[in-house]
């Protein structure tokens, strides 16, 4: 009996995993389905225009930011994966860093776009939701890093479980792949 | 051999990236110098971007192959 049940608990982890993974791919999948009915919004309600004093190279300078933390947490998932806790702590910290540094980026986008075109106006109204909603995903992104960051610190993740640590990262990658889209979008189609 | 394959991953991730940012760069000059109808240019290269990411970063693979 008893070495039936190890069997079948032997078993039944690669399963949940994968039952994890699946949840968690069409959780981005609704998500993504926001993100698109946002986007077509814009070309919807403002075509191809673009107000001229739209900052483009912070656009591209907060989009590198954002791409660069996304290697920074699949290196963080690696390391995980290969039981270098070290190398997970080091790369969640400077996922968690770029992701803050990202936002300041759109803060002072914010700032100037109150001046140029506010929520009052046509563009404005899209550009801040559009923005505001993503931003929105990067603080929660951050939140669920920093989660799982103080876990690591109490050593959950040894042993090769590090559901929670591949699941923040697939998250981070999302709000990476939705910004992938809305920078062209916003900033550089007209 | 453990620490072998961690670096392989990691110069994995570092080659994804690189391709991102030269994409990233490229469409940011496309975009600031074609005048009109350049989402024809920047939509598809958006979702040529957008690619590397799901497949190498996100491992969607892992969906048909849990192994992987």
């Amino acid at each position: 009996m008893i070495t039936m049940n190890a069997s079948a608990s032997r078993h039944a982890a690669p399963s949940r995993l994968a039952i994890n993974r699946i949840g968690l791919w069409l959780f981005i999948l609704s998500e993504s389905f926001l993100f698109l009915a946002l986007l077509s919004t814009r070309f919807y309600l403002q075509g191809v225009q673009r107000p001229p004093e739209m900052n483009q190279p912070l656009g591209l300078a907060i989009s590198l930011v954002l791409l660069l933390s996304s290697l920074s947490a699949y290196s963080c998932e690696m390391a995980a994966a290969h039981g270098d806790l070290k190398g997970f702590r080091r790369y969640i910290l400077l996922t968690i860093s770029l992701g803050a540094l990202f936002l300041v980026g759109v803060g002072v986008e914010w700032a100037e776009a109150f001046h140029h075109f506010p929520p009052s106006s046509g563009f404005g109204s899209i550009f801040f939701t559009l923005t505001g909603v993503h931003a929105f995903h990067v603080l929660s992104g951050l939140t669920l890093l920093a989660l799982v960051y103080f876990l690591g610190r109490r050593g959950r993740y040894t042993g090769g479980s590090y559901w929670a640590v591949e699941g923040a990262a697939k998250y981070w990658h999302f709000v990476d792949v939705a910004w992938v889209f809305i920078y062209p979008t916003l900033y550089l189609v007209s | 051999m453990q620490k072998q394959a961690l670096r392989a991953k990691l110069r994995l991730g570092l080659v994804v990236f690189a391709v991102l940012m030269a994409l990233e760069i490229a469409e940011y000059v496309l975009g600031t110098a074609i005048k009109s109808g350049g989402w024809l240019v920047l939509a598809p290269m958006a979702i040529i971007a957008s690619w590397p990411i799901v497949r190498y970063y996100m491992h969607i693979n892992q969906i048909r192959h849990p192994g992987e």
